[in-house]
């Protein structure tokens, strides 16, 4: 009995703590939520009902707080694309629970995975390519000690078009791996959302 | 009704309940939760994001007694998705209906 007074809430109670839930949303947004919770306590309340038992049937205003966020913040990452935005929606699901962690973290992890191994292959290319560049053209001695064929030293011409070619192709694999990220952000997104249809029962 | 059925198709019942015509918050939650065991505040957020995404429109109007009441309708575009979803949804049933009823004729 003692148990039940401490979680039964009545409307002012559960519309400051649905309030707090909202924090960091904007005021404008945060004022129109919250009253379309007061008009249904008024309309409850006309009914006849309790506030006590029009809180019960709402449900824990916490929960609803992190829901409304969490709808939020993914419309944020969806709209304007940023690292930021991206883990702060995550976040919000993960704290949701409704953000299967264990089952997501696995396959992100690998794409993350795979995403760093083309930047780094394009640096690396970028980078031979235009150290190879100024090996053959500007600087012909070989102050460098490049372990590279002798024939490719020998040949100036062969050289430079090597460095120049390196270049063109890490640059070509950089703008894929952007692409990529690209695809994977909206992926993200895209399953978050997913998740939020499945919006808990009791 | 457990729980992971009920998951994905309050998004249908919202949608069905307003194809019938428009409603004010407070009776689509009752609507709903006539029939469904939910924790109702969830509808509202559900109602905001829907709105959000062009699917309903809401509107004011004045009441006799008590706050003026937001009513949302729903849109072309939400009718569109409402087809969509209520089609999946009906040949879902329909699939686990066939299923289920072969296993008790195996019994």
């Amino acid at each position: 009995m003692l148990l039940k007074e401490v979680i039964t809430l009545n409307k002012k109670e559960f519309l400051n703590v649905l309030k707090k839930g909202l924090s960091g949303l904007e005021k404008e947004e945060r004022k129109d939520i919250l009253l379309d919770y007061e008009i249904h306590f008024a309309e409850g309340i006309k009914q006849g009902k309790s506030e006590e038992l029009i809180c019960e049937d709402l449900g824990s205003p916490k929960e609803i707080g992190k829901l409304y966020k969490a709808n939020i913040l993914i419309d944020e990452a969806d709209k304007n694309i940023s690292t930021d935005n991206i883990l702060k929606a995550i976040m919000a699901s993960i704290g949701l629970g409704i953000f299967n962690i264990v089952l997501v973290l696995g396959p992100f992890l690998g794409l993350l995975g795979v995403v760093i191994a083309i930047f780094a292959t394009s640096i690396a290319l970028v980078t031979s390519g235009v150290v190879i560049f100024i090996d053959s053209v500007i600087m012909p001695i070989n102050f460098l000690y490049l372990y590279l064929p002798r024939y490719l030293m020998l040949n100036p011409t062969i050289s430079v078009f090597l460095g120049v070619s390196l270049v063109m192709i890490g640059v070509l694999i950089f703008v894929l791996g952007i692409f990529l990220c690209r695809w994977i952000y909206h992926l993200t997104v895209k399953y978050l959302k997913f998740n939020l249809k499945m919006i808990k029962g009791k | 009704m457990n729980i992971q059925f009920k998951k994905g198709v309050l998004e249908l019942c919202v949608f069905a309940i307003l194809e019938d015509g428009d409603c004010y918050g407070y009776e689509l939650v009752n609507k709903i939760s006539e029939n469904i065991t939910i924790s109702e505040g969830t509808i509202y957020p559900l109602l905001r994001r829907l709105t959000k995404e062009g699917y309903f429109t809401t509107y004011l109007v004045e009441s006799s007694e008590g706050p003026p009441r937001k009513y949302y309708k729903i849109t072309d575009e939400g009718l569109e998705v409402y087809k969509n979803l209520k089609n999946q949804w009906l040949s879902f049933v329909e699939g686990v209906n066939h299923v289920i009823e072969r296993g008790d004729n195996l019994e």
